[in-house]
C-alpha cells in the first residue's frame, strides 16, 4: 500500500511540475523560445557547414526560409501559390518561401495545433481566429500599414497585428436563365414578395427553386440567407449592431432577427429548397446547381470567376441580389488578412513577403486578387479585367450601401471565437425545422458563455 | 517458485504512466482552469466548468446522441455477432472465407469507410440512384441531411464497420469450446438450443465480456465517422460527446471546459465498465 | 416429442438454408466494397449513371489524378503510417507481454493493484489526453517527432494488450516454467523461449488489432504534431474533391489497398493462430 501511495504521489508530482508552468508562463512564449533555440541551433549548424564547404557558392547558404501557411480550393490552386512564390523568389534572392498546406477542415484548428506543437508557420493566410489572443501575431510595421485603406486596418487592444490582404464580396442569387424562361419568369425579383412569386412559379413549373448546402460544411448553410439577407435586415434596423449586442443592449431574440429568420424558414417549409440540400457539401451543392438540379443558388462571389473561366456567360447565368423583406439595400464585404507569427525568426523578411504580394508588386497583387474574385484594400486601388458574370455581380451592388458583416467583423467588436460556428449549427437546426425563437435564445446564452470564458 | 523480476514490468509501466496517466492527471488539472489553449495566463476556477455542464443543452444533446448510438450499435453487433458466429461455426468449409469477408470492413480506416458511405448515402449517391433506376423514385430520402435519418445512418455505418470484429471475437471464443462436450450433450439427447445455452454460452462469457466492453468503449468515443459524414449535423443532431469535446477545445478555445467534459466522459465510461465487470463475474459463477 | 421434431427438422434442411443466409449476409457486407472497387475505374458521370455496373472499358484517370496531385505524396504517407504501425505494435506487444507475465506470475497485492492500474486505460476516452500531451511534448521539445508519436500509440494500446495477455497467460500451466527453472534458465529466457511461443496466438490477435487501430487512427496524428499518415492525408486531399466521386473512390482505394492486401496474407496466420491458440479453454 505504501508503495502505491508513493507512486501516486510521484505521478502527481510529475504532472504538477509539467503543468504548473502553464499558469505563469505562456505556452506560446515557450514555443517561441523553443523555436528560437532550434533556429539558433540550425543557424549554428548552417554556419559550420558553410565553414566546412567554403568552395560552395556563398549566397545559397545564407538563404532565409519563410514558411507560408495557405489553403487550396478550386480557385486557389497549387499553381496559384507556386506562381506567387516563384515571382517573389525571383525578385528576392536570399529569401525562400516554403508552402505549408493547412490540412483538415478547420484552418484555425490547424494553426492552433501547429502553434501548440511549436511549428507555427511564419506567415499565415486567414489568421483572424487567432488574432484576438495577444502574442500570437507580430505587430505590423507602421510604414507597411500606410499602404492600406483606413477601414481595412484591424485593431486588437490598440495593436495592429494583421496585414490587410483583400476584401471579398459575399453572395448573391445565381440563377439559370433557361429555367426562369421555361417557368415564364421574365424579370428578376425586386421585392421579397416578388421573390416568393418567382419561387412559386418555378415550383409550379415542376422545377426545384432553390439549392441549399449543409452536411459537413456547416458554414454553407448560413452562407446563403444569413449572410445575404438577414445581415442586411439587421444592419438596417441597428447600424451599430455588433457593439449593441456585445454590450447587452440588444438580444439575439430581437424581433427583427426573429422575423428575418422566420421568413427564411417559410422558404424551407414551402418546399422551395432542394430536398437533398442538407446532405450536400458545398462542392456538391454548387455542382448540382451547375448541372441544373435547382433554378437558383445563393452562392459566393468566388463562383462568378468559375463561370467566367469555363466560358459560361450572363446569357445563361443571371445574378441578382436577394431582395430583403425589410427593404434593406445593403451588402457586406469580408475583410481578409495575413499575419506574421510572433515566433517567426525573420520577421523583416516575412513582412517583406507580405508587402510584396499584398500591393508591393501590383502585378502579383492583381494576380492574387483575381484568383478568388476579391478586391484590393490598398489606398491605391488595384483593378483587373473581369468576366461578364463577375462584372454583373459587382454592378448589381451599384446603389447599395456597404455595411459590416456581423460574424466577420474583426477587432474589438468581433464576435467571440467559436460563436460563428455555433450559429451555423443553429441555423442548420432552423433549416431542419427547429423553432426560431428557441434557437435564438441559445445564441444569447452561448455568446455570454463564450464572452465570459474569453475574459 | 522463484520471483519474477520487476524489470518485466518497468518498460510498460513507464511508457503507460508517462504518456497516459500523467496526461490524464493533467486533464483533471486543466478541467479546473479556464485556460484557452493559447493565452499565457489562466485562472483556477474550481468546479465552475463542471457546474456549466449542468446547464449546457448542447452537451446534454451530445450525451443523448452518444447513448443512442452506443445502445443501438452495441446491442446489434453483439447479438448479431454472436448469432452469425454460431451459424458460421456450422457452415463447414465456408467458415474461413465468410469470416474474412465479414471482418474486411474492420481493417479499413474509418476515414476511408466514411467516404465510401458518403458516396452511397448522399442524396445524389449510389443508393438513391439505384432506387430511382428500379422505379422507386418516390421513396428517395435524405439520409444525411435529415435529423432523424442522420443518426440512423451513423449507426448503420458503424454496425457495418465493427460487426465482423465482434463476430470474430465470438467465433474465436466458440472455437475454444471442446468438441467432446458437445458430443456428450448430443449423446444425452440435448437440442441445439440446449447445447448453446448450457455449453457454449457459459464457456464464452470471457469472450462476451471483451466484446461488449469493446463495443461500448468504441461507441462512447465515436468521432471519426460523425466528423466526416455529418460534422455533427444537421445542427447538433449527430454531435457525440467526443465531437463536443474536440469542438469546445479547438473550435471555441475552451480547453478548460473541454477537459471537464472529457473527465466526465471518463468517469461515466469507468463506471459502466465496473458495473459490467461485476455483472459478468456474477454470471461466470 | 417436441424436441425431437426440432432436431429432425434442423439438421438436414438447415445446411442449405444456413449457407444461403450466410452468403447473402456476406454479399450485403461486401457490397460497399464492391461499389468502391468498380467505381475507381469509372468517370464520375458513369458512376452517377450506373453505380453498380462493371467498369468496361475501365478508365484510369482517377488513379493517375491522385498520383499526379502535387499536394498528395502517397508514398510519404504510406511510410509514416508504416513506421507508426510496425514500431508501435512491436514495442507495445513486447512491453505488454512482459508486464502481463509479471502480473500473472506474481499474484501479490501490488500486482493486483497494478493490473487494475493498467486496465484503467481501457476506460479512458482518448480525447482526454490530447491537449495535455501536446503541452507536454512542447515543454520537452519533442513535438512532431515520429519516435515520440510512436510511443504515444504504444501507450494508447498497452491497456488492451496487457488485458489480453493477462487473460491468456493466466491460463498457461506453470509446469514448463518450473521445469525450465530446475534446468537453470533465467527469467528472461523463460519468458522469451517458453512463454512467448505459447502465447503466439494471442500475440497474433493483438498484433492485428492494435496494428489496425494504429493504422486507422485519424485524430492522434492529426492533433499531435500534424503527421501526415495515410488517413490524415486522404482526409485532407479529398476535401476539394468531395463531389467528384471518381477521385474520392481512388483516394479510398489508395488508403485501403495496402492494408487489405496485408490482411489477405495475414489472414492465414490469423486463422492458424486462433485455432492453435484454442487451448486456452
Amino acid at each position: 500500500m505504501k508503495k502505491k501511495l508513493i507512486s501516486v504521489l510521484l505521478t502527481a508530482a510529475m504532472a504538477a511540475s509539467i503543468f504548473s508552468g502553464c499558469g505563469s508562463q505562456a505556452p506560446a512564449a515557450d514555443a517561441a523560445s523553443e523555436a528560437k533555440s532550434e533556429a539558433a541551433a540550425a543557424s549554428e549548424a548552417k554556419a559550420e557547414s558553410a565553414a566546412d564547404a567554403k568552395e560552395a557558392e556563398a549566397p545559397a547558404g545564407d538563404a532565409v526560409t519563410i514558411t507560408w501557411a495557405v489553403f487550396e480550393t478550386d480557385n486557389y490552386t497549387a499553381e496559384v501559390w507556386q506562381h506567387i512564390i516563384d515571382a517573389f523568389e525571383a525578385d528576392n534572392p536570399g529569401i525562400k518561401i516554403e508552402k505549408v498546406l493547412m490540412t483538415g477542415d478547420s484552418r484555425p484548428q490547424f494553426l492552433k495545433t501547429m502553434l501548440a506543437a511549436g511549428k507555427m508557420p511564419d506567415v499565415n493566410v486567414d489568421p483572424v481566429d487567432l488574432a484576438s489572443t495577444e502574442g500570437i501575431y507580430a505587430e505590423v510595421p507602421e510604414e507597411l500599414l500606410e499602404r492600406y485603406e483606413d477601414t481595412a486596418i484591424a485593431t486588437y487592444n490598440g495593436k495592429h497585428t494583421l496585414v490587410p490582404a483583400y476584401k471579398a464580396l459575399r453572395n448573391q442569387c445565381y440563377y439559370h436563365k433557361d429555367q426562369f424562361a421555361e417557368a415564364g419568369i421574365t424579370e428578376e425579383p425586386k421585392t421579397w414578395d416578388e421573390f416568393i412569386e418567382v419561387c412559386e412559379k418555378l415550383k409550379a413549373a415542376g422545377k426545384t427553386p432553390l439549392m441549399g448546402a449543409g452536411a459537413s460544411d456547416i458554414w454553407a448553410t448560413s452562407f446563403g440567407y444569413w449572410t445575404g439577407v438577414a445581415n442586411a435586415d439587421i444592419m438596417k434596423a441597428y447600424p451599430n449592431f455588433n457593439e449593441d449586442i456585445l454590450s447587452g443592449k440588444l438580444k439575439w431574440t430581437d424581433p427583427v432577427i426573429v422575423d428575418s429568420l422566420n421568413k427564411w424558414q417559410d422558404l424551407i417549409n414551402a418546399g422551395y429548397y432542394h430536398k437533398g440540400s442538407m446532405s450536400f457539401s458545398y462542392t456538391q451543392a454548387s455542382k448540382e446547381f451547375r448541372d441544373g438540379s435547382a433554378a437558383m443558388f445563393m452562392d459566393g462571389a468566388w463562383s462568378s470567376i468559375g463561370y467566367d473561366k469555363d466560358g459560361i456567360t450572363t446569357d445563361d447565368i443571371g445574378i441578382f441580389v436577394v431582395p430583403a423583406s425589410s427593404g434593406a439595400r445593403s451588402y457586406c464585404t469580408m475583410p481578409q488578412y495575413w499575419g506574421v507569427a510572433e515566433t517567426c525568426e525573420h520577421k523583416e523578411e516575412a513582412f517583406k513577403f507580405c508587402e510584396y504580394v499584398l500591393g508591393g508588386n501590383p502585378e502579383i497583387y492583381k494576380y492574387y486578387l483575381k484568383a478568388d474574385a476579391t478586391y484590393s484594400v490598398t489606398k491605391e486601388p488595384i483593378t483587373y479585367d473581369m468576366g461578364s458574370v463577375q462584372m454583373e455581380f459587382v454592378d448589381n451592388y451599384n446603389d447599395y450601401e456597404l455595411v459590416p458583416e456581423i460574424m466577420k467583423v474583426v477587432g474589438d467588436t468581433a464576435m467571440p471565437t467559436g460563436f460563428e460556428d455555433f450559429t451555423c449549427k443553429s441555423l442548420q437546426n432552423i433549416f431542419t425545422g427547429a423553432d426560431v425563437t428557441t434557437e435564438l435564445e441559445t445564441w444569447d446564452a452561448e455568446m455570454q458563455r463564450l464572452l465570459t470564458s474569453a475574459e | 517458485m522463484r520471483k519474477t523480476s520487476k524489470l518485466f514490468l518497468l518498460p510498460a509501466l513507464l511508457i503507460y504512466t508517462f504518456l497516459m496517466i500523467v496526461p490524464i492527471l493533467g486533464a483533471f488539472y486543466l478541467s479546473l482552469t479556464d485556460w484557452n489553449g493559447i493565452a499565457a495566463a489562466f485562472r483556477f476556477v474550481g468546479i465552475r466548468n463542471y457546474l456549466t455542464m449542468l446547464s449546457d443543452a448542447r452537451l446534454h444533446n451530445a450525451i443523448s446522441v452518444t447513448l443512442k448510438i452506443t445502445l443501438t450499435v452495441s446491442v446489434t453487433v453483439n447479438v448479431l455477432g454472436l448469432f452469425i458466429a454460431c451459424l458460421l461455426n456450422r457452415v463447414g468449409k465456408m467458415t474461413n472465407a465468410l469470416r474474412s469477408i465479414f471482418f474486411l470492413p474492420y481493417v479499413i480506416s474509418t476515414v476511408a469507410i466514411s467516404f465510401i458511405w458518403l458516396s452511397i448515402l448522399s442524396y445524389t449517391g449510389v443508393f438513391n440512384t439505384i432506387l430511382e433506376m428500379l422505379g422507386f423514385g418516390n421513396v428517395i430520402a435524405d439520409y444525411i441531411g435529415n435529423t432523424k435519418n442522420a443518426i440512423r445512418s451513423i449507426c448503420i455505418i458503424e454496425i457495418w464497420r465493427i460487426l465482423g470484429f465482434h463476430m470474430v471475437i465470438y467465433l474465436a471464443s466458440i472455437q475454444t469450446v471442446p468438441e467432446d462436450l458437445y458430443e456428450a450433450c448430443t449423446m444425452d439427447g440435448g437440442t441445439t438450443w440446449q447445447k448453446f445455452r448450457y455449453i457454449t454460452l457459459p464457456l464464452i462469457v470471457p469472450g462476451i465480456t471483451i466484446s461488449v466492453i469493446m463495443s461500448i468503449m468504441t461507441e462512447m468515443k465515436q468521432y471519426d465517422i460523425v466528423k466526416v459524414i455529418t460534422n455533427g449535423g444537421p445542427g447538433y443532431s449527430t454531435e457525440t460527446i467526443t465531437y463536443n469535446i474536440v469542438t469546445q477545445a479547438f473550435g471555441n478555445n475552451m480547453l478548460g471546459y473541454s477537459s471537464a467534459i472529457a473527465v466526465f466522459l471518463f468517469l461515466v465510461i469507468a463506471a459502466i465498465t465496473i458495473v459490467q465487470l461485476r455483472l459478468t463475474k456474477r454470471l461466470e459463477v | 416429442m417436441n424436441e425431437k421434431k426440432k432436431r429432425s427438422r434442423k439438421i438436414p434442411a438447415g445446411g442449405i438454408v444456413l449457407k444461403g443466409i450466410m452468403l447473402l449476409l456476406a454479399a450485403v457486407v461486401a457490397l460497399p466494397l464492391y461499389i468502391t472497387i468498380v467505381n475507381v475505374f469509372k468517370t464520375t458521370k458513369q458512376i452517377s449513371r450506373s453505380p453498380m455496373s462493371l467498369p468496361i472499358p475501365p478508365t484510369f484517370s482517377n488513379i493517375t489524378g491522385v498520383l499526379q496531385d502535387p499536394n498528395v505524396n502517397i508514398w510519404q504517407m504510406y511510410m509514416n503510417s508504416l513506421v507508426i504501425t510496425v514500431f508501435g505494435a512491436s514495442i507495445c506487444i513486447l512491453v505488454s507481454a512482459m508486464a502481463a507475465y509479471y502480473l500473472t506470475r506474481e499474484r501479490t497485492r501490488l500486482s493486483g493493484i497494478l493490473y487494475i492500474y493498467f486496465l484503467f486505460g481501457l476506460m479512458v476516452p482518448y480525447v482526454i489526453v490530447y491537449v495535455p500531451l501536446v503541452t507536454m511534448f512542447n515543454k520537452l521539445g519533442v513535438s512532431g517527432s515520429l519516435p515520440w508519436l510512436v510511443m504515444v500509440f504504444v501507450s494508447g494500446s498497452i491497456s488492451f494488450s496487457t488485458f489480453m495477455y493477462y487473460g491468456f497467460m493466466g491460463g498457461i500451466s506453470r509446469d514448463l516454467e518450473e521445469a525450465a527453472i530446475i534446468d537453470g534458465a533465467g527469467s528472461f529466457t523463460i519468458f522469451w523461449k517458453i512463454i512467448m511461443p505459447l502465447v503466439r496466438p494471442c500475440t497474433t490477435t493483438i498484433a492485428i488489432f492494435i496494428g489496425l487501430s494504429m493504422w486507422n487512427d485519424f485524430l492522434t496524428p492529426l492533433l499531435i504534431g500534424q503527421v501526415k499518415t495515410i488517413t490524415v492525408g486522404i482526409y485532407t486531399a479529398i476535401g476539394p474533391y468531395a463531389s467528384d466521386w471518381g477521385s474520392v473512390f481512388a483516394y479510398v482505394m489508395f488508403a485501403t489497398l495496402p492494408i487489405a492486401v496485408a490482411y489477405i496474407f495475414a489472414q492465414k496466420q490469423f486463422i492458424a493462430g486462433l485455432t492453435a491458440g484454442a487451448i486456452k479453454g
